[in-house]
C-alpha cells in the first residue's frame, strides 16, 4: 500500500471513528476538554506519521498507540501524572465471566490510575486482544496481562469495601 | 451487555471536535503545499491571469497586430543559473527566458515575471538555510530548492513553457507554472480564450475530471479526495485553472500537490479528450 492510500486511510478512519478515539484519549484525560485537545494532538502527530503504518489492518492499533503516547505527554506536562505502582501490594484476579457486569465507567476513572485503567478499557469495552493491547500500550504481552489482572483485583477490592 | 461497555460507547465526539480534526486535515495539506507556493504568492493561473489582461489592452492589442507573424522564431533559453551547494544544502535554480515573440510587451512581461519568481525562489531559499544553520547547526538534513524548465509542446502555434519549482525538505514539493503562448498573434493563452464567448466550459470539464477521479479511485490506478473523506474534494475547476496544451492540442489541466488528493498523487494532471470540448471550443 503506497503513503498516498494510507493518507486517504488514515482520513477515512478518523471520520469514521472519532468517536472511539475520543473515548480512548478521555479514559486517560478525565475530562472532555482535555480528551479533545489529545485527540487533535494525536491526528496532527499520526499525519506526521503516516509512513510508520505499515500494515493498514493494523491502523486502529497504530493510533490507539499514538493516543495513548500523547495522552501521557499531556498528563506529564500537567505535572498531574504520578505513576503509581500497586502491583506490589494489590491482589491479582482474573476477569471472571460476570466479573465486569456490575462495574461502572466511573469505577474505572476514578478508582484506576491511568496505567491501569486504558488496559481495562481496551479489554472489557473494545474487545481488543491481549496482543492488541499490549502493542498499544508498547509492553509485553505478560505486562499486559499483569497489568490487566492487578486492575481486576483493584477492583475487587473496592468493591469488598464497599459491601 | 456490561454497565461499563455502554456508558463507554455513549461518551461522542462533540461536533466541535470533529470541526477541530477536519481543519487540521485540511490545514495539513495546504502547509505542505507551502513554501513554494507562499514564495510564488499566488496560485500560478492567477500570474498568468494578469499577463493576459495586460495584453487585453487596446494599444497593445493594436501593437501585435502590427507585426507579421514571426511565430517560427519564438524560443525559449536558459538565461539565469544560480547554483549553491555546502553541506546539506544544495540549490539549483535555472531560468529561461523567452525571444523572438512579436509582442514585444508580453515577451518583456513574461520575461520579468521568469525572472522575479526565480530571484524570490533564491532569496526565500538564503534566508531559510540561514536560519535553518542557526537552530540546527549541521544538522543532517537536506535542503534543497530547485527550479528548471520544459518546452511541453512546440509546434507552428504555440509554445508550452513549464517552470517547475522543486523544495526538498524530507519530502519534495513541486509547483508548476504553465506558460501557454500563441506564437501567431503573440498572446499569453488563458483558459476562457480557448471557448466561444460565453460557452460553459467550467461544467463539461469538471464532470469529465470528476468521472475521471471517481474511474481511477475505483480501479486504484491512484487516489483523490472524494465526498465522505471529510477533506475538501474536487467538485469543478477554476475559470482560470492551471492547464496547458499538449501536442495532440488537448487542454490538460493541472492541480498543485494536495489539492484534489493525497500527497503521493504528486501533481495530478488530466488530459480533457477534445469530444469533451467539442463544439465550444474556438
Amino acid at each position: 500500500m503506497n503513503a498516498a492510500a494510507k493518507e486517504k486511510l488514515f482520513e477515512i478512519y478518523i471520520t469514521e471513528n472519532l468517536d472511539s478515539a475520543y473515548r480512548f484519549a478521555y479514559t486517560y484525560m478525565k475530562n472532555r476538554h482535555d480528551a479533545e485537545d489529545v485527540v487533535s494532538e494525536s491526528v496532527v502527530r499520526a499525519l506526521d506519521a503516516i509512513s510508520t503504518l505499515r500494515n493498514p489492518q493494523y491502523i486502529k492499533v497504530w493510533f490507539y498507540r499514538i493516543i495513548a503516547n500523547t495522552a501521557l505527554t499531556a498528563l506529564k506536562k500537567q505535572s498531574r501524572y504520578v505513576s503509581v505502582d500497586f502491583t506490589e501490594n494489590a491482589v491479582e484476579a482474573e476477569p471472571g465471566q460476570d466479573d465486569y457486569s456490575d462495574l461502572y465507567l466511573n469505577d474505572i476513572l476514578q478508582e484506576l490510575p491511568e496505567k491501569y485503567r486504558a488496559p481495562v478499557i481496551m479489554k472489557i469495552c473494545e474487545g481488543m486482544t491481549l496482543a492488541e493491547i499490549a502493542k498499544v500500550l508498547g509492553i509485553n504481552e505478560n505486562t499486559a496481562k499483569t497489568r490487566l489482572y492487578t486492575a481486576f483485583g483493584i477492583l475487587r477490592k473496592k468493591k469488598e469495601e464497599l459491601v | 451487555m456490561s454497565n461499563l461497555k455502554n456508558e463507554y460507547n455513549e461518551m461522542q465526539a462533540s461536533d466541535e471536535l470533529r470541526e477541530r480534526v477536519g481543519k487540521i486535515m485540511a490545514e495539513k495539506r495546504k502547509r505542505r503545499i507551502s513554501p513554494i507556493k507562499a514564495v510564488l504568492g499566488a496560485a500560478a493561473c492567477f500570474a498568468v491571469a494578469t499577463v493576459a489582461v495586460f495584453n487585453l489592452s487596446p494599444g497593445l492589442a493594436a501593437a501585435a497586430s502590427d507585426i507579421p507573424v514571426i511565430g517560427d522564431i519564438v524560443r525559449v533559453i536558459t538565461f539565469g543559473r544560480y547554483e549553491y551547494s555546502e553541506g546539506y544544502y544544495e540549490a539549483n535554480i535555472i531560468t529561461p527566458k523567452v525571444e523572438g515573440l512579436g509582442n514585444r510587451e508580453l515577451e518583456d512581461s513574461i520575461n520579468a515575471m521568469l525572472k522575479a519568481d526565480a530571484e524570490k525562489i533564491i532569496e526565500r531559499f538564503e534566508t531559510d538555510i540561514a536560519e535553518f544553520r542557526r537552530e540546527n547547526g549541521d544538522a543532517e538534513i537536506h535542503w534543497g530548492v530547485d527550479s528548471d524548465y520544459e518546452i511541453r509542446t512546440d509546434n507552428e502555434s504555440i509554445i508550452v513553457l513549464d517552470v517547475r519549482f522543486t523544495t526538498t525538505a524530507a519530502t519534495s514539493t513541486t509547483v508548476h507554472k504553465f506558460y501557454n503562448i500563441d506564437k501567431k498573434n503573440g498572446e499569453l493563452i488563458t483558459l476562457p480564450s480557448l471557448f466561444r464567448d460565453g460557452a460553459d466550459y467550467i461544467t463539461p470539464i469538471s464532470e469529465y475530471i470528476s468521472a475521471e477521479m471517481a474511474r481511477q479511485n475505483e480501479t486504484g490506478d491512484r487516489m483523490y479526495w472524494s465526498e465522505g473523506d471529510g477533506v475538501d474534494y474536487f467538485t469543478e475547476i477554476d475559470a482560470n485553472q492551471k492547464f496547458y496544451i499538449n501536442s495532440d492540442g488537448n487542454i490538460v489541466i493541472g492541480f498543485e500537490k494536495y489539492e484534489v488528493a493525497p500527497g503521493a498523487a504528486g501533481n495530478p494532471e488530466f488530459e480533457i479528450p477534445a469530444h469533451i470540448v467539442e463544439g465550444i471550443r474556438k
